[in-house]
């Protein structure tokens, strides 16, 4: 973190929306990547980064340059998503009991990996967090299990577990092409 | 597919592109957000973190004492018999028959004479417990009780000292036998309002 990005931190700290706003700017492709990994969809993908660089703002106080500004987003990004998730099943639930069935839309919109996207959707949203952050996002397991909020054993195992799934869901495809 | 060829399809995996009109224009959009965000909600977070601690410390403390004070005025279960106003409206409507109203676990019961030749005298109000059991009894000088399968006489004296009188046990409130000493007894003259 340079020193740029701390005296940002702390006018932000201050109330200053410019500041926060010089922050977004560095880190808005990053969260929009994970959040567009965790959901495969663009438009979930954008208002979830929304969301994180408000919660951002408001805990900002919060931080205290223990660890990385962007590991921090990361947490916080990563809990929406989780959250989203949980929300996102219910939707669809009450979808499913309201309204009569829709042709179903391709969630990824990823013109380039609509395998991959997929594979990653059927993933537990836990094992995924812990692939893309590991593999996708290239954090070590320590990194990745600080902004998990679990042990860097669980993150090992989840990516182990992921990694036999990816494989054979992904080869699969593989040989249907 | 080994370990290698996954990492490799899935970081060559690219997040769609978004037009850099997007780019520019997103962090406008939280600032906006921001500043639409009430006063309350936008400063959450800015109270200092001793501030947050001190108001949960405080939050801690009033629920304890609120704890406290729900235990130490929880309503004492057989407190109805206490109450000498209600006893007298009972005695009132069954002069001179009443010879016992006993209440314990199951419920509250009324034990009358036949005929009305209990005398008047001071009620008495009797508890005897027994490990968890426990047994109120509000009667009167002369009257009949079972404790520990025995019949005891309920006497008072003039100075409103109340004995139990057995022909094993005996129980006043300064010398007991062995088997009142098991029970936990206590008596006294009950003021009528």
């Amino acid at each position: 973190m340079d020193d740029e990005q701390r005296a940002w931190i702390r006018d932000s700290q201050n109330g200053n929306p410019h500041a926060f706003e010089s922050l977004v700017r560095v880190h808005q492709r990053m969260i929009h990547a994970l959040t567009f990994r965790m959901t495969g969809s663009m438009a979930d993908a954008e208002d979830l980064a929304q969301e994180t660089f408000v919660q951002a703002f408001q805990r900002i106080d919060s931080f205290r340059g223990d660890a990385a500004f962007s590991s921090w987003l990361y947490r916080i990004a990563m809990n929406l998503c989780l959250n989203w998730r949980q929300r996102e099943i219910r939707r669809n639930r009450l979808h499913e009991k309201w309204e009569p069935p829709e042709p179903s839309e391709d969630s990824s919109e990823d013109p380039i990996s609509p395998e991959v996207q997929a594979a990653l959707m059927k993933l537990h949203p836990k094992q995924r967090a812990a692939v893309i952050l590991t593999i996708c996002e290239g954090q070590s397991h320590a990194a990745a299990a600080q902004v998990l909020g679990c042990s860097e054993t669980t993150v090992s195992w989840r990516v182990f577990a992921a990694r036999k799934k990816l494989k054979r869901w992904l080869s699969s495809e593989r040989a249907v092409q | 597919m080994n370990d290698h060829e996954l990492e490799e399809k899935l970081k060559a995996a690219r997040v769609p592109e978004r037009s850099a009109e997007y780019w520019e224009s997103f962090p406008g959009k939280i600032t906006a957000q921001i500043r639409r965000l009430p006063e309350r909600r936008k400063f959450l977070f800015r109270i200092p973190r001793l501030a947050w601690s001190l108001a949960a410390g405080c939050a801690c403390l009033l629920l304890g004492m609120a704890i406290w004070q729900s235990r130490s005025t929880k309503v004492e279960p057989y407190a109805f018999l206490q109450d000498g106003k209600v006893v007298h409206e009972t005695l009132a409507m069954f002069p001179n028959q009443v010879r016992a109203i006993v209440q314990d676990k199951h419920g509250t019961k009324l034990i009358l004479s036949d005929k009305a030749d209990v005398p008047s005298s001071t009620p008495l109000w009797i508890k005897i417990c027994s490990g968890q059991d426990c047994r109120v009894v509000i009667t009167f000088s002369g009257q009949h009780l079972q404790i520990a399968r025995e019949t005891v006489e309920v006497l008072a004296d003039a100075q409103g000292q109340v004995m139990l009188v057995g022909d094993r046990l005996f129980w006043s409130a300064t010398e007991q036998t062995s088997s009142a000493r098991s029970l936990r007894i206590q008596a006294r003259p009950l003021a009528l309002m």
